[in-house]
């Protein structure tokens, strides 16, 4: 019956191969942004991808935008080959609008296509994806922060405690948090101390960054929350809380390997040493031997 | 009254012992015998005062040494009253009752009587000492001693354990308080104190719990109270505790309430769920044709343990925003468009509970999410939802913690398709038309959007010489006749393809191709190049 159920199988495969679709995407699909100020540079990354990576590729873009087509710039460059066995590849769109541009609506699309080898006799069919761009300039200031991760790291005890923040600029100025204040409870929630801090770098507009802020640590080992608020224009843009470690410092294991590592260092180099000067005596034996022969025949 | 110094060198009794007594003759004999005396003591050894009574249940040793340069041997007796019954040859005895007496001790030796304090014995107990010769039976005078070993001795008597109460449970880092009504009846020198140990055994012993305490009150003149406080990480379970009332001499009651089982309960916490995150707080760009892996990472708290028997089950959900949560957390809501309901998370590699030293842990959900997942970001049927996910947490006793990402991720657009290579034309003769439009190529959409096309294409060339121009072919959706086809022009032409979103596998949609060779054509083999560029169409499209 089995046997059977298996002839069948196989026959059914024969008859009706499964499909393998090559199929070749992107994503996301396009690139927006509404309100630019002349002199500013916007990005966005893309994810270029491929079901089948048998062969190697050539990435080939073009950019089909009225009136931006010069300011538009595409890493890693405008062709670039997407390797066998590769079947993603990370493309990053940038454009830089120039400080005279009109203020207006740039529309249109940056098309990406995909050439898999020599085209096939005839009309062969080209496969590409198409960016919807649209670009519009605007002189009016637009300040906006998305906090896109928290994360409050284990420290040592005596570091500072360091808190980790995902931001995206979603403005169209420089920008960063106004501050960030913390409230540090022990386990049973008891407030042990509140700290804030409002040195931090700013990120370009619409850029995505890692930002560190630092708070003085003098805890001792244990769990604690932190309950985390962001503040941004006078308001709070985001809070949360937070768990985070403080562990007893360790004795640095690297030191050790270190030591380690230079008397096993030592014991070779004295061996190799010990290995030449047997050698050399050797050789010198030899060479006397052989000068000892040489006066007896003379003899 | 009668504690004074004792006198060493003894006194005389003057006997008067008169032999007979004759009409015409009185003889009078007279002697003058020694009687015992105190070389030292008497005394209480150790004391029994006020400050340092003696419990009952406890010995009160009475030490002395006497002197009798009548016999060789003597009795110590200690009486309740100063009165002595002498009796030569024989023990004395006391008329109102007697403390202790020692032996028949050695002229010159120490004699010791001990007497065992009972529970109704007065809390003051005046004594009153004597020395009696054996050979005479003369007796000394009466002597209580001096001083804090003198006369009284004190008995201490256990306190009264009348109740015990506590607030049954708390919560870890709470507070659990016993108290207890006791009642002590010894009040010379001011009522005594009471105090009591909650031990975590029954056993007790020398005033100490004999395994594990969890309070010892302070002395208390009224009722003893005493609390522990619950550790911030602490399993929820019945703890069994145990109560015992001693006085301020270390004394144990001996109510029936001793050593009584009061214990108490740490209460079931709700788990917590903490630094949530979906997709590391990044929007989600999906693969085509195939499954994407979207991590929900999170820190749950459990102050009952971090431990595996506690917490049950940590499961996660995956949903569009509009969709929301409730419309997402069952496995029958499921549907890979929109809603991953359900999935199955776990600790992150090396994570350890180490209870009771930590009551965190995290966990990582892996989540499948297919390429036509709706998308969010814009220009997207959806694109005032985001995704969200949250987290469910349950512990051991069904306790459940539900929390949601506080930022959710937008799913991006997926532009993604399959086409055939190319238009096999065939052998055409000058001047033919494919007419109808009968060239068939499928296009096959793996996105999670609609699609639009751009199309356009190159002339078609013969050795680099001869061209047929490219707005000789065209196109439609379907075979319409030549005529009324699309032409493929060398610029860019937006083409309503209109193929729908996928919502469970890909879909297809046909473009159908027709070629005119116009009349002046050279004989050769044409090839040529045509673009298709799918682009997200309009969501009226999808």
């Amino acid at each position: 019956m089995k046997k059977n159920a298996l002839i069948l199988c196989l026959f059914f495969f024969i008859l009706f191969p499964p499909c393998v679709y090559a199929s070749f995407g992107i994503s996301p699909s396009d690139f927006t942004f509404e309100n630019i100020i002349p002199g500013e540079t916007v990005e966005k990354e893309f994810l270029i991808s491929r079901t089948e990576s048998e062969k190697e590729a050539r990435i080939v873009i073009e950019a089909d935008v009225e009136g931006a087509n010069q300011w538009i710039k595409v890493e890693p460059g405008v062709s670039f080959p997407i390797l066998r066995g590769e079947k993603t590849k990370k493309m990053k769109v940038k454009v830089s609008i120039p400080e005279d541009a009109p203020l207006r609506n740039y529309e249109g699309f940056i098309v990406v296509k995909i050439l898999e080898g020599e085209g096939t006799p005839g009309v062969s069919l080209v496969k590409g994806v198409g960016i919807a761009v649209n670009l519009i300039t605007t002189k009016i200031e637009v300040n906006r922060l998305l906090v896109r991760k928290m994360e409050m790291p284990n420290v040592m005890k005596g570091d500072p405690i360091r808190l980790i923040l995902t931001i995206e600029n979603q403005g169209n100025k420089k920008s960063k948090p106004q501050k960030i204040e913390i409230k540090v409870y022990d386990i049973a929630n008891n407030l042990l101390f509140e700290g804030e801090d409002l040195d931090f770098e700013s990120i370009e507009p619409s850029l995505t960054k890692d930002i560190t802020a630092e708070f003085k640590n003098n805890l001792i080992e244990g769990e604690y929350y932190a309950f985390v608020t962001v503040v941004f224009q006078d308001k709070p843009l985001r809070e949360e809380k937070l768990v985070f470690n403080v562990k007893e410092k360790e004795e640095s294991i690297s030191e050790k390997t270190y030591d380690t590592g230079g008397k096993n260092y030592l014991i070779i180099l004295y061996g190799l040493s010990f290995l030449v000067l047997i050698i050399s005596l050797l050789v010198l034996k030899a060479f006397f031997i052989s000068l000892k022969k040489k006066k007896m025949n003379n003899v | 009254m009668f504690k004074t110094l004792p006198i060493f060198f003894g006194f005389f009794l003057f006997s008067f012992v008169i032999a007979r007594v004759n009409a015409q003759t009185v003889n009078v004999v007279v002697y003058v015998a020694d009687i015992p005396h105190f070389t030292y003591g008497p005394l209480e050894d150790p004391e029994s005062s006020v400050g340092l009574p003696t419990n009952a249940g406890e010995k009160i040793i009475f030490n002395a040494q006497a002197y009798d340069p009548e016999s060789p041997s003597y009795y110590f007796i200690v009486c309740k009253t100063d009165e002595i019954i002498s009796n030569a040859g024989h023990p004395p005895s006391c008329p109102q009752g007697m403390w202790c007496m020692s032996e028949l001790t050695e002229n010159g030796n120490n004699a010791k009587c001990e007497y065992m304090a009972r529970i109704d014995d007065s809390e003051e107990n005046d004594w009153f000492a004597f020395l009696c010769s054996f050979g005479t039976g003369y007796c000394s005078d009466s002597y209580q001693g001096s001083g804090s070993q003198g006369s009284p001795f004190y008995v201490n008597h256990p306190p009264e354990f009348i109740s015990v109460t506590n607030n049954g449970s708390d919560y870890p880092s709470g507070l659990i308080v016993w108290s207890v009504k006791s009642f002590d009846p010894d009040v010379i020198g001011g009522r005594d104190r009471t105090k009591i140990f909650v031990c975590s055994s029954p056993s007790f012993s020398n005033g100490r719990c004999s395994d594990g305490v969890y309070c010892e009150s302070e002395l208390s003149s009224n009722n003893p109270t005493c609390s522990y406080r619950i550790p911030d990480i602490e399993k929820d379970n019945l703890h069994k505790a145990y109560v015992f009332l001693v006085d301020e001499h270390g004394m144990e009651s001996q109510s029936s309430l001793q050593g009584v089982e009061s214990s108490f309960g740490v209460n079931n916490i709700y788990p917590e769920t903490m630094s949530l995150v979906l997709n590391q707080g990044r929007d989600i760009n999906l693969f085509p044709n195939t499954k994407t892996l979207v991590k929900v990472t999170a820190t749950v708290s459990d102050r009952n343990s971090c431990s595996q028997d506690e917490i049950k089950s940590v499961t996660a959900s995956l949903y569009r925003s509009s969709v929301g949560y409730q419309g997402c957390k069952s496995i029958y809501q499921a549907n890979n468009n929109y809603c991953y309901p359900s999935i199955s998370c776990s600790l992150v590699e090396g994570e350890l509970c180490e209870h009771p030293k930590d009551a965190t842990l995290n966990y990582q959900c892996d989540i499948e999410v297919w390429y036509y997942a709706d998308p969010t970001d814009k220009g997207t049927f959806f694109s005032t939802d985001d995704w969200k996910a949250t987290l469910r947490v349950e512990d051991d006793n069904g306790f459940v913690s539900e929390r949601e990402v506080s930022i959710g991720v937008e799913m991006n657009s997926l532009i993604s398709f399959d086409l055939d290579s190319g238009i096999e034309y065939g052998e055409l003769n000058i001047g033919q038309v494919i007419d109808p439009l009968s060239k068939e190529t499928k296009i096959r959409s793996f996105s999670n959007v609609g699609l639009d096309a751009i199309l356009y294409g190159t002339d078609l060339v013969n050795a680099g010489e001869y061209k047929i121009s490219v707005e000789n072919q065209r196109y439609a959706l379907s075979k319409i006749c030549f005529w009324d086809a699309f032409p493929l022009g060398k610029g860019m032409k937006y083409f309503d393809l209109d193929l729908k979103k996928p919502t469970k596998t890909f879909r297809e949609k046909s473009i159908y191709w027709g070629i005119k060779v116009p009349e002046n054509t050279v004989a050769g083999i044409y090839s040529g190049s045509n673009y298709l560029i799918a682009v997200k169409g309009d969501v009226s499209g999808w």
